[in-house]
């Protein structure tokens, strides 16, 4: 009997936006100046996590469904969206105006969560 | 009197010697090398068995015969010889039967109809075609349980045919639409799915008063399309379901739950 959750993508995609919230909240507060220690750990580790998962969902999209342009453009995307915020993180250790641009990239990386909910979701 | 006496004898005579029609069945590959031998041997009425294994053929059935797989479409599987033909054409002929196949490899399509009556396509796999069951100037033929994915542009195809059922098919994961009706009346299409599909789950093409019912299409460009079409009956079909809406909400939620449950684990491990 086939439920919401008997496929693994689904699992994960779960679990990666439930990350993904809690690590883009501990990121506002950050930025806020709040508990940096703490919330810089909370971040850290969930952002890790969520990046793990989202490559191994990425690994299993080509598995299951086979190799395509468009498919290959989508995860890449993913991946470039991750990366220049991780760019503007580094850069903006240097300079704190480079904060605000994080926060619009880190509620981009919720949309982006949100999207691979909907592809996951069992038909 | 008389006239009964001699009359009843003659008819009994007349009953015993008719010719006597029964169905015959014909197997392969025990008794035909091929599939297309077997078609071109049988007589109407003749049922086709075939065993497991791989088939390099296109067959063309022209009379009421019924062709079976033993093992199913997963253990018999028939790629197009002539790329450029279907697999499996139904022409000109009526109460034809073909069921549980694997066709594959045919730019054109996995099933065609031209010109068929009352035939029943059921339980195949029509994958990696042009299309996968195409049907042309045919009515009330049976196109149920197949799946029709994955083909480079229709799932189900119906061209100037009335008075078809096209029930339970899975038509997902083609290249342009899952079902598409082009200038076809009344017919049922019921319990589908039309998924994931570039275009148009299913798409009613100047046609009139089909029935739409029951079926789930979802995660296609265009989930249910009529143009130029009246009469149609469209209704009951899953195009959007509320866990969409739902899960998400409580995702992120469970996010901010878990980001709670985190920071007071992390203040009483730090004591911050």
């Amino acid at each position: 009997m086939q439920n919401i959750y008997s496929t693994i993508s689904t699992v994960l995609a779960s679990i990666g936006l439930v990350l993904a919230t809690s690590s883009f909240i501990s990121g506002m507060q950050i930025v806020r100046g709040t508990h940096v220690n703490i919330e810089g750990k909370i971040h850290r580790f969930n952002g890790i996590v969520t990046i793990t998962f989202y490559t191994i969902l990425a690994a299993l999209s080509f598995v299951n469904y086979g190799f395509s342009i468009l498919s290959a453009a989508g995860w890449l995307f993913g991946f470039f969206l991750i990366f220049m915020k991780l760019a503007i993180v580094m850069i903006s250790r240097k300079k704190r105006r480079a904060f605000k641009y994080v926060s619009w990239l880190g509620a981009s990386l919720i949309l982006m969560w949100l999207y691979i909910i909907f592809i996951n979701l069992p038909l | 009197m008389g006239k009964i006496t001699i009359a009843l004898p003659l008819f009994a005579v007349a009953v015993l010697a008719a010719p006597v029609v029964s169905a015959s069945v014909l197997r392969v590959p025990e008794g035909y090398r091929n599939i297309r031998q077997a078609v071109d041997a049988a007589e109407q009425g003749d049922v086709i068995i075939v065993g497991a294994g791989n088939y390099s053929e296109n067959i063309v059935i022209r009379k009421a015969v019924q062709l079976r797989s033993i093992k199913g479409p997963e253990a018999t599987v028939v790629t197009a010889a002539v790329k450029t033909e279907p697999v499996f054409k139904i022409d000109h002929a009526a109460k034809a039967v073909v069921s549980g196949f694997t066709a594959t490899g045919s730019s054109v399509s996995g099933f065609s109809l031209h010109n068929a009556d009352a035939s029943r396509i059921l339980d195949n796999r029509a994958v990696k075609n042009g299309s996968g069951i195409l049907v042309y100037s045919s009515s009330a033929n049976h196109i149920t349980g197949n799946a029709a994915d994955s083909n480079t542009q229709y799932g189900i195809y119906l061209e100037a045919s009335t008075g078809n059922t096209v029930m339970d098919n899975s038509a997902d994961m083609n290249g342009d639409t899952g079902i598409f009706l082009s200038s076809s009346n009344s017919n049922l299409l019921s319990g589908n799915s039309a998924n994931v599909n570039t275009w148009n789950g299913i798409l009613l093409w100047s046609s009139h008063r089909n029935a739409v019912k029951g079926n789930k299409v979802l995660r296609n460009a265009f989930s249910i399309v009529e143009s130029d079409s009246d009469g149609n009956d469209v209704g009951g079909n899953t195009t959007f379901p509320n866990f969409v809406l739902i899960l998400p909400v409580i995702l992120i939620y469970a996010g901010i739950v878990f980001y709670l449950i985190q920071k007071n684990i992390l203040r009483k491990i730090y004591k911050v």
